[in-house]
């Protein structure tokens, strides 16, 4: 690892100030993953300033009924959270099948909305990566691509966003809140991460001397009966190759709210509007959740390595809609 | 021969006192409070860290290395190249008549030559004040390259694939009959094609070597499976007397096989050393690992078996494809298994290489047979399928009484038991038959069994016991801890042998200064030590009743050998009431402070004897005995109907392995071979990218082996019927249980789902 | 020395490996060594013994105390992906529980079945 010069911020505005003065400087939270990638020479920052200490670590209740977590929150922490538990199951679902224990009681909230990508091809910097490189290339295509996306994919990068908690802040609204020395800036998730285009480098439109202070979360009543499911290729322990975050509420047979998003099958945690929008209003059935899945994953292309995925995604979606519907009348 | 088996197995076990218990492990004090110390975790005054650059071709030559980036990181001592390295001697030619040339993973002289013969390969090693600064540099070092095309390919190459030349230990291909006409005749048939990936061991403990040169003195703390191949090949490689080097290796943090030849991480921590005058630790990174150690190689088998319709096998044919490096790598035993599984009419196997300009493949538990049975044992269920037979009654119906290929007897086979045992723990009986028939909620139940077989190994050991005047005992020989409880076993053996108490036997292995111990492969060690054991326990008890013999106040004065028996602490007269007395009372009477036993010698031509002597005894007992552990492997998966994801849910593993020494330790080992084969068959795949050779998941987030999540309650259990030709009747357990688990696991999926994978890793795209 | 060790940080599990020590100079770090030692075996140190929890022992210590951070996690009410109802205050620690809690804790050995075992018997 390069060696770099460390300070450690008191406050949200000695931090966003150390950033602003210092070129190649990142923000350092839980660090899981960026001491990773800075083990693997992949970033290679002169300044890391530590977040740790700033006062972000509360998850409360906003007026209105959402709720506002601060960026420093662990995910563990918020994993288990009351009211995360019973108001969004989901996301504690999702929380809790990322990584391990142990990397949960490290990570953060800010710094999860911030992981990179897993491709093999990105982490090998022997390899190609316009990502990591910008302008070298895609080695990823023709490579091994099982864990790689097939919506919103480019020609210059096919990877995937790692994140669970981000499926599950797509389908639940989420507002990321970021402090610069310009001020506050709110960016709804849907806006915050970036699909690769030409610029796969680019991944948010965070910029360089924002901190992540806050994610709210708005009054999401059918969030209440909502799942999380992650398919994997090992039980625990591993990133998902299709998850799906879903809440559904139905009255009198017909779909009266869902929220529906994917991960583990774009840059970015996907939000299947598409499907949200055939299936509100519509008969509560497997048919109809059927329909809906295929029509979000109509335009998804494949590599020859993942093709099972734009399938996988489907039943994944149908089961656990089905789940969610079979729970709801059972209540 | 009659001679040399009585004093190889003096008895096979009586009701001893420790063998059979289940003793916790007498290092498991160190092991749960963080005292004991891995090879990386010695401290020496003065110690530098180095680091590896790795080739990013997979085959060229090296035009130009520019060290200058790395050489200005603050705490860099050297960067070392070829351009600055200092001659080190080629690695000695493979030979069969100098096992420790079998030590050298490749016949590459590292940063003595320019060329580079895999992508990974090390071009140079940077070696500094702290670790950090050794890896920051090692990435500054930019190196360019002539490539020259490189063949990488395993999948394109299977067309020139050439039938494997045959050795005394392994022969290439036989036959009986006419295979191939007998499975044209064939009222009944499946012709089926195979293949599996190339996987690594990732043992947890990383590779590392701390090595520290004396002048020409060298000790390296090194985790090895054979101390005395380190010990060897590194006095060769630096022109000093093998007794100028001491490895030690007390703890090794599994090992798998990777850690049996010399890879290069070791020549260079020692060469880094020597070139710094420094103690020089060079522990590889996970990606290192990867990188620079080989791993088990991927094979492509077909299986073809006729059969009568009344399930009578008539053909069996078995045939492989596996790759070597260019450089280094040896064949793999894949159809070693099919020689002696099956009786049936017509045999035909045969193995088959293709050479690649890949890092040498290496040996990784039970090579061969772990993969090989996923393809014989998958096969036979499927004939089952086709007979409409329940698949432990094909087996049955075809268990030979005699090896099937030669007539040949078999020491010990209780494989009928050990089917019979299995399928009443694991309830078998209330398996319905039809695939897709059994149900739990929404999950697709199925259950399959397969047949485990790993032969058995015997090395020569060198082993000293010392009997102390306080009744204590001091076991030493150079063997190896990687988890499966050696000390413990022989404490247990020697214990019993000399009638002592386990609490009054210390063991010493892991260290080169001791007398040498056998390599940890083959699932051999511990039968080897145990016999070498056993006959200087013997010496010893003659030695010590010598001295009371001769003493005119002895219980046991003029007292034959074969007349006394130890126990209690000394030895006594045969018989409940036999007079004689402790050991520590002939040795004081003696006026002898201790009393030495030993076998084998340490001296250049008593080791070479040893060693004639072990090759002739193992070719003796091949041309008379079958000797195998074999088993049963029973599990139930669940596979979910939406996704296709394969859970593990029960097993019931019942394994003939003649005498278990520690039931503890044992069930252990045998868990554990499981537990790899639960991985082999449902997730581990290493990613060899065909484009450039380059493996692509060198970590242990990419390359999934099982978790804890993955893994069920595993009941293991032994028939513990000693086979008569071993050392108190013992067969190794390393390496069986990870045989027919991945075709357990197949034929379960096959029996929830109707489909049959013959492609491994079996991940749920293959079976949505 | 870098081996993937889970330590506690002020009784929270996390991983050594993964962490830069300067963010941790205010938190109190335990490793194996500060658990209990030959003389003192913590009751999880001895259930190890007992069960079998290991084989090779490197990632033993890891082991130990990750499970030590999991139990404190479990006793405090903290769910886990495989708790069926998350919203129930006080959660039966099942074995697919421990299993579940202690996949960030990998074997090669596959001592998996003991390590559940000891953990039972040390949470007793």
């Amino acid at each position: 690892m390069k060696a770099f010069s460390y300070l450690s911020a008191p406050d949200v505005a000695t931090a966003v100030r150390a950033i602003a003065d210092r070129p190649n400087a990142k923000f350092i939270g839980g660090g899981t993953n960026l001491v990773d990638l800075m083990r693997e020479e992949i970033e290679r920052p002169d300044t890391v300033i530590d977040i740790t200490r700033l006062p972000l670590t509360e998850v409360e209740e906003l007026p209105g009924g959402g709720v506002r977590i601060g960026a420093l929150v662990r995910n563990s922490h918020l994993a288990a959270n009351r009211l995360i538990r019973t108001r969004y199951p989901m996301l504690s679902q999702a929380l809790l099948s990322g990584a391990s224990g142990q990397l949960r009681n490290m990570a953060t909230v800010g710094g999860n909305l911030l992981q990179r990508t897993r491709c093999l091809y990105f982490y090998d910097d022997a390899a190609a990566c316009n990502k990591r490189e910008p302008g070298s290339g895609c080695e990823a295509v023709g490579g091994f691509t099982r864990s790689h996306a097939v919506l919103g994919t480019s020609a210059a990068c096919i990877a995937t966003h790692p994140s669970d908690m981000c499926v599950a802040l797509a389908a639940l609204d989420a507002t990321v809140v970021a402090e610069s020395v310009r001020g506050e800036r709110r960016i709804p998730i849907s806006e915050f991460h970036l699909l690769p285009g030409e610029r796969p480098d680019i991944e948010t439109t965070l910029t360089a001397d924002e901190l992540i202070t806050a994610v709210e979360l708005p009054d999401v009543p059918v969030a209440a009966t909502s799942r999380y499911r992650k398919v994997r290729d090992r039980a625990s322990y591993a990133f998902a190759l299709v998850s799906v975050a879903a809440a559904l509420e139905v009255t009198g047979g017909t779909v009266s709210a869902v929220r529906l998003a994917m991960g583990g099958v774009a840059a970015k945690p996907w939000r299947a509007r598409e499907a949200e929008r055939l299936l509100l209003g519509g008969p509560a059935d497997v048919e109809s959740f059927r329909r809906a899945a295929a029509t979000e994953l109509a335009p998804a292309v494949a590599q020859p390595g993942n093709a099972f995925k734009i399938e996988l995604a489907q039943r994944v979606i149908v089961a656990t809609l089905a789940q969610l519907l079979a729970e709801g009348s059972a209540a | 021969m009659t001679q040399t088996q009585t004093q190889e197995s003096p008895a096979l076990p009586r009701a001893g006192r420790n063998v059979g218990k289940p003793i916790d492990r007498v290092d498991g004090k160190a092991k749960t409070t963080g005292a004991a110390r891995f090879s990386a975790e010695y401290p020496y005054p003065g110690l530098a860290h180095a680091a590896l650059v790795h080739a990013t071709v997979g085959r060229g030559r090296i035009a130009g290395i520019d060290v200058t980036a790395a050489a200005a990181v603050p705490g860099v001592l050297t960067v070392i190249t070829h351009l600055n390295a200092p001659p080190m001697k080629p690695p000695p030619p493979v030979s069969l008549l100098n096992l420790e040339s079998l030590a050298s993973a490749t016949t590459v002289n590292y940063l003595n030559t320019d060329e580079v013969h895999w992508h990974g390969q090390p071009v140079g090693v940077v070696v500094a004040a702290t670790l950090d600064a050794a890896v920051e540099a090692a990435a500054l070092v930019r190196v360019s390259y002539e490539e020259l095309p490189a063949r990488v390919d395993f999948a394109a190459a299977e067309g020139r694939a050439k039938p494997q030349k045959g050795n005394a230990l392994q022969p290439g291909e036989s036959r009986k009959g006419d295979a191939e006409a007998a499975l044209a005749a064939a009222p009944v048939s499946v012709d089926l094609r195979y293949t599996t990936p190339p996987h690594n061991h990732n043992a947890l403990e990383p590779h590392a070597t701390t090595a520290a040169w004396d002048g020409d003195r060298l000790t390296v703390h090194e985790g090895a499976q054979n101390i005395a191949w380190v010990r060897g090949h590194l006095a060769h490689k630096f022109g000093v007397p093998a007794q100028n080097v001491r490895v030690i290796s007390p703890y090794v943090g599994g090992a798998f096989g990777g850690k049996t030849m010399i890879w290069p991480g070791t020549i260079l921590a020692v060469l880094a050393a020597r070139v710094t005058g420094r103690p020089v630790r060079l522990a590889l990174t996970r990606e290192g690992v990867y990188r620079t150690v080989g791993g088990r190689t991927p094979s492509i088998q077909r299986v073809a078996l006729g059969a009568n319709e009344d399930g009578r096998l008539t053909s069996l044919i078995h045939t492989s494809i596996t790759r070597v490096g260019a450089v280094g790598g040896g064949p793999e035993q894949v159809t070693s298994q099919s020689r002696h599984l099956y009786d049936a009419e017509n045999i035909f196997v045969q193995q088959n290489l293709v050479k690649l300009d890949l890092l040498s493949n290496t040996v990784m538990r039970a090579p061969g047979e772990s993969i090989g049975t996923y393809a014989l044992e998958t096969a036979v269920d499927e004939l089952a399928s086709k007979l409409g037979m329940d698949p432990i009654e094909l087996r049955m119906r075809n268990e030979p009484e005699r090896n099937p290929l030669d007539g040949k007897r078999f020491a010990h086979r209780m494989l009928r038991e050990a089917y019979a045992r299995g399928a009443e723990r694991f309830g078998w009986a209330d398996r319905t038959p039809e695939p897709g028939s059994m149900r739990d909620g929404r999950w697709l139940i199925g259950m399959g069994v397969a047949s485990a077989y790993h032969p058995s190994w015997q090395f020569a050991a060198n082993v000293t016991v010392r009997l102390s005047a306080d009744g204590t005992v001091v076991v030493r020989c150079g063997f190896h801890e990687m988890g499966m409880g050696g000390a413990t076993a022989h404490a247990q053996i020697t214990a019993d042998a000399l009638g002592v108490p386990f609490e009054a036997v210390r063991v010493e292995y892991g260290d080169s200064d001791l007398p040498t111990g056998p390599g940890a492969g083959g699932s051999g060690q511990t039968a080897s030590v145990a016999a070498s054991l056993l006959t200087a326990c013997d010496k010893l008890k003659r030695s010590v009743l010598a001295l009371a013999r001769r003493s005119s106040g002895s219980p046991l004065r003029g007292v034959r050998p074969s007349g006394v028996e130890a126990r209690d602490g000394g030895l006594y007269q045969a018989g409940a009431a036999g007079r004689g007395e402790a050991y520590a009372a002939i040795l004081a009477r003696a006026g002898r402070t201790s009393v030495e036993a030993q076998v084998g010698s340490e001296t250049r031509m008593g080791a070479l004897a040893g060693q004639v002597r072990f090759m002739s005894k193992l070719m003796l007992d091949r041309r008379r005995w079958v000797k195998a552990a074999c088993g049963a492997q029973f599990c139930e998966v669940r596979v979910d109907p939406d996704t296709g994801e394969v859970r593990v849910s029960r097993w019931v593993g019942v394994f003939d392995v003649g005498t278990v020494i520690n039931a503890k330790t044992a069930a252990s080992q045998l868990r554990g071979g499981i537990v790899m084969g639960i991985g082999m068959a449902l997730s581990e795949a290493t990613l060899v990218d065909p484009r450039h050779g380059r493996i692509m998941n060198p970590s242990l987030a990419e390359y999934h082996v099982p978790v804890h999540a993955d893994i069920p309650p595993i009941d293991v259990s032994w028939l513990n019927e000693p086979d008569p030709t071993m050392p108190l009747g013992l067969i190794g357990v390393g390496e069986v249980s990870i045989t027919g688990a991945a075709a357990a696991i197949a034929n379960a999926v096959h029996h929830a789902t109707g489909r049959r994978v013959r492609d491994l890793p079996i991940t749920l795209d293959a079976l949505m | 020395m870098r081996r993937l060790h889970t330590v506690l940080a002020d009784g929270e599990r996390i991983n050594s490996c993964l962490a830069l020590a300067v963010q941790y100079a205010d938190r109190e770090i335990t490793t194996i060594e500060g658990v209990g030692d030959a003389d003192r075996m913590h009751p999880l140190q001895a259930a190890f013994v007992r069960n079998d929890g290991f084989q090779c022992g490197y990632c033993t210590s890891g082991q130990i105390c990750s499970a030590l951070g999991m139990l404190a996690e479990h006793d405090a009410g903290a769910p886990s992906a495989v708790t069926e109802h998350l919203a129930a205050t006080s959660i039966e620690l099942s074995d697919a529980e421990i299993r579940e809690r202690m996949s960030g804790n990998l074997c090669r050995c596959g001592a998996y079945n003991g390590i559940v075992e000891a953990i039972k018997e040390g949470a007793r």
